[in-house]
């Protein structure tokens, strides 16, 4: 069976008061953000700079390397936001407890500034897929610096993949298939079994 | 302000690890025990070309993992500063340290072979037997 998640506009507003205000708390004493009860300091970063991680790392080892350690750090972040977020037991979306956490996503990414993206997942052969049809907030920011030839969002190539293996269990990874810096309409991230990158 | 509880932050090369494909794994170790052969070797690992381990002989998985990922950084690293001085394409690269040799090579356009031998090892003979096995490497990895 295909499953597939959404955000509406008019969600994704809804999302944004609820994510962006309702979970997150101020620690006056702190001047410091937390997030859906969590214990992880949260604050506003510029996508910009989360694009340079990547920009600047991958002109010293190269993109490959970079790559993983910008999906590393992104694929924390995305099973630590499913794991806090499997005990929002008002996220129901679809009566499957690891469908339904899959699809929080999505709700929690627009909510949280990230973009607008569709869910889709197939239980069937396993295949998962995450589309913002209006590129990544990364994605817009890294457009803003300049075409590139490879994609700019493995960050967030790594988030989704922690959220989905935290969600559903599983041990994929996923790519980047269309990016907004690349000159693609939208961002697109796939999940594979095993990738094989290749030097240039 | 909501109480804070604590959560497990699980390391990420423990959670992110994927599993080679069977085939793969098994053609390379192999590949990596005919080192033994290698006067001086001690261990060795085949790295995808962005780090993450696909198969070695280190009694240690974690010495392993950050192995991979630190030859795959001393592989771009070696390669950017080769484009910056306009010194070609990358060979290798040895490091030596007081107590062994670390020979990292590239084993084709996706892996990368990182061994450990001893300090006292005859390098130009351990070059010219772990380049044959980076060859074999590569020509496993285009069969699969």
């Amino acid at each position: 069976m295909k499953h597939r998640f959404t955000v509406t506009e008019k969600e994704s507003e809804a999302q944004f008061r609820r994510v962006s205000q309702d979970l997150l708390t101020h620690n006056p004493r702190q001047g410091v953000n937390y997030w859906g009860g969590a214990e992880y300091p949260t604050m506003l970063i510029w996508a910009g700079r989360i694009y340079d991680f990547l920009r600047v790392l991958e002109g010293i080892v190269g993109y490959h390397p970079a790559r993983m350690q910008s999906y590393l750090v992104g694929y924390t972040s995305g099973w630590n936001g499913a794991d806090v977020s499997a005990r929002f037991a008002t996220d129901a979306l679809a009566n499957d407890g690891k469908a339904r956490l899959l699809s929080s996503g999505s709700g929690i990414l627009s909510g949280a500034g990230w973009g607008r993206c569709e869910i889709e997942y197939d239980d069937v052969t396993g295949a998962v897929h995450w589309a913002f049809p209006e590129g990544t907030a990364i994605g817009l920011a890294a457009r803003q610096e300049g075409r590139r030839d490879k994609p700019a969002c493995p960050f967030v190539a790594g988030f989704v993949a922690g959220w989905t293996n935290r969600s559903l269990g599983t041990k994929n990874e996923f790519q980047e298939t269309e990016c907004l810096s690349k000159g693609d309409s939208r961002c697109v991230f796939e999940s594979v079994e095993y990738l094989r990158p290749k030097a240039d | 302000m909501a109480v804070s509880r604590t959560i497990r932050s699980e390391s990420p090369f423990e959670t992110i690890i994927v599993r080679p494909p069977l085939d793969l794994s098994e053609a390379l170790r192999e590949e990596l025990f005919a080192l033994r052969d290698v006067p001086g070797w001690i261990s060795a690992a085949v790295t995808r070309r962005d780090g993450l381990a696909i198969q070695h002989t280190f009694g240690n998985g974690h010495e392993a993992n950050t192995l991979c990922a630190m030859a795959a950084a001393v592989v771009g690293s070696a390669r950017s500063i080769g484009a910056e001085l306009r010194q070609g394409p990358f060979n290798y690269s040895i490091a030596q340290y007081v107590d062994g040799l670390l020979l990292v090579m590239e084993a084709g356009p996706e892996a990368i072979l990182a061994c450990l031998l001893k300090r006292s090892t005859n390098l130009g003979l351990a070059l010219l037997k772990v380049t044959q096995v980076a060859r074999r490497i590569e020509a496993r990895l285009e069969e699969i």
